[in-house]
């Protein structure tokens, strides 16, 4: 677990925030200029606060007060740059190797055939760097990070430099090797969907200060952390297993991960050709939710999931209905629809959306 | 020309022997001081920098001669550090060869670090801060990273030292005289044939002989130093 409490001052940019990261995943989320990295920057150790106090695993790496202070190379807090920045004289191999001989003796680093494995870069280790795709640099250089065994994993938006497609094909390696190699890891972006997909878990920052830490569905409720995240085209994520395809009707089942008060959620998802059983991530934008207050027959919304409302917040012109469905959904109303249907937490509720309302994509 | 040798004199082996001994000395010497002080100027700021900035360039504006002289007062027989290094470590420095390496070295050393602080000036600080968050230590990171992707203008620096030894002439005749065989380099024994009526020609030919020393050291250190930067992965 990590502790902070930071204060910073920069000709125009003032930092001041105090607050905890739990370990898993945590996506660091807010606008640029909001803090993002230099707050990452502070907790690496390059970068030093005016005042304040960091905590990794009950060790203190930085007291003002006390005077203490710990250079970052013996912090052991892997970092991964947007840039890459892999050893131009090495190849792929020798960067890799300069990270794990750099491993602290005793310290419990991922099995290297493992990572490798996971970020589908086991060809390229006699390759030189320079000939290296975008994507091929970075996977490689969250290799090199997770290699040297560090206690946190920091993401500086790993992912920022590539291309749509190259991004869509690394997200679910990194939020692989996030499940699987399970160092506690801190990702920043400025992405919300990248944020909500790869991490559990939220903390947003705006103007150095903090506006709210949680769960998506937590800090969505928070005013002004919740605003940011509707502005910033927040999305529902769920895991869920491929339980059967349809080819006649044109659709693919999936089941969530999490059991709702009616047992298994099934949802169905536009036809895929992810084998069933396949693990994947599905993302749901909460305006293609729609809400009814009793089942409906006789259209073509392919999914009712029914539910219990858990939280009504106006925002504006729109309200925004947190329903828990076995796994939490957000779906975004008119006030008048909230007010013809009554909604109010307590209250079931049936979430319909269409199949190819979500996008899925495989772990 | 006799029989053993059919190319050059035997004074005029001594000369070049000589000159290469006092450069390849001169680039030892200074090879890893220089190599220190322009990491320092290219990556560390202390109160005192621009001074220490100026005095490392100086040899570089001042006449030789001047160079030579002054080394001469701090290092000669009667100097503070000359008497110093005759009665402790039994070193002559004045009118010895010695002496010729030092006053090379004093001429060669800001070449040697502009290059070097150049090269490093040009390693990316951020590929330092990558090795850092993997746990490497100032001195590793100098080590494994910055001195390696600044070899080619540490080469550099290496081989315009040599070449700026070998042509060394006013600092060398000041401090270290024009001895034969003991500090007559090349540059000191063609200003002595010159000095000799009819000696034209012999001055000529070593004058030759330069030229192809030189034009042969720049071609080699361009061929190593390309296929450094091609290993570096650079252009």
């Amino acid at each position: 677990m990590l502790w902070l409490d930071l204060r910073l001052e920069r000709d125009r940019f003032r930092m001041e925030m105090r607050t905890e990261i739990e370990d898993g995943a945590t996506g660091l989320f807010g606008s640029s200029g909001a803090g993002k990295s230099t707050l990452l920057h502070l907790v690496a150790g390059l970068a030093r606060p005016d005042a304040g106090r960091i905590v990794l695993d009950g060790d203190v790496l930085c007291d003002t007060k006390q005077g203490i202070w710990v250079p970052p190379h013996r912090r052991r807090i892997g970092l991964v740059f947007q840039d890459g920045r892999l050893f131009p004289h090495l190849t792929v191999a020798g960067n890799l190797r300069y990270a794990s001989r750099l491993a602290p003796r005793g310290a419990k680093a991922p099995p290297a055939a493992e990572v490798l494995d996971l970020l589908e870069i086991g060809g390229l280790m006699d390759r030189p760097v320079a000939g290296l795709s975008g994507g091929e640099r970075q996977r490689v250089a969250l290799a090199r990070a997770l290699l040297g065994a560090p206690r946190l994993l920091l993401l500086d938006e790993p992912l920022a430099s590539l291309d749509r497609p190259r991004r869509e094909r690394i997200m679910p390696l990194l939020r692989r090797v996030v499940e699987r190699i399970g160092v506690p890891t801190i990702l920043v972006s400025h992405d919300l969907e990248e944020v909500l997909r790869l991490a559990d878990r939220l903390v947003v920052l705006d103007g150095g200060r903090l506006l709210g830490r949680g769960s998506p569905e937590i800090v969505m409720r928070e005013p002004a952390a919740g605003r940011l995240l509707r502005e910033s085209e927040f999305v529902n994520v769920f895991t869920a297993r491929v339980s059967g395809h349809e080819p006649d009707d044109g659709v693919t089942c999936m089941t969530l991960e999490t059991a709702g008060p009616e047992g298994f959620a099934v949802v169905r998802g536009p036809l895929m050709d992810h084998p069933e059983g396949a693990r994947v991530q599905a993302v749901l934008p909460p305006r293609d939710v729609a809400l009814a207050g009793e089942a409906l027959a006789g259209f073509s919304i392919q999914n009712q999931l029914p539910g219990r409302v858990t939280a009504v917040d106006a925002a504006g012109a729109t309200v925004m209905v947190q329903v828990d469905v076995g796994a939490r959904l957000v779906a975004e109303v008119t006030p008048r629809a909230a007010r013809d249907l009554g909604l109010r937490p307590g209250a079931p509720v049936l979430c319909l959306f269409k199949a190819h309302a979500l996008r899925v994509h495989r772990l | 020309m006799n029989g053993a040798s059919p190319l050059l004199t035997p004074a005029e082996w001594q000369a070049l022997g000589l000159s290469m001994k006092v450069a390849a000395w001169c680039v030892a010497l200074i090879a890893v001081p220089g190599i220190g002080c322009g990491w320092l100027l290219a990556r560390r700021d202390f109160p005192g920098k621009p001074l220490v900035d100026g005095l490392v360039h100086v040899p570089l504006v001042l006449p030789p001669v001047v160079t030579g002289y002054l080394l001469l007062l701090l290092l000669g027989p009667r100097g503070p550090l000359g008497g110093w290094l005759e009665q402790v470590l039994g070193l002559r420095v004045a009118f010895a060869w010695t002496g010729a390496v030092i006053a090379s070295a004093a001429v060669s050393f800001p070449l040697m670090v502009r290059s070097v602080r150049l090269a490093i000036e040009l390693v990316d600080v951020r590929l330092e801060e990558a090795a850092t968050m993997l746990g490497a230590g100032p001195l590793r990171r100098f080590l494994t990273l910055t001195l390696p992707l600044s070899l080619p203008g540490v080469l550099t620096g290496m081989v315009l030292s040599f070449a700026r030894s070998l042509g060394e002439f006013g600092a060398t005749i000041t401090l270290a005289g024009n001895v034969a065989g003991e500090t007559r380099t090349l540059p000191l024994a063609i200003f002595s044939w010159i000095e000799t009526p009819g000696g034209d020609a012999p001055a000529l030919r070593l004058v030759l002989i330069s030229v192809a020393v030189s034009l042969l050291a720049l071609t080699a250190s361009e061929i190593l130093s390309r296929r450094l930067r091609r290993r570096l992965g650079g252009g």
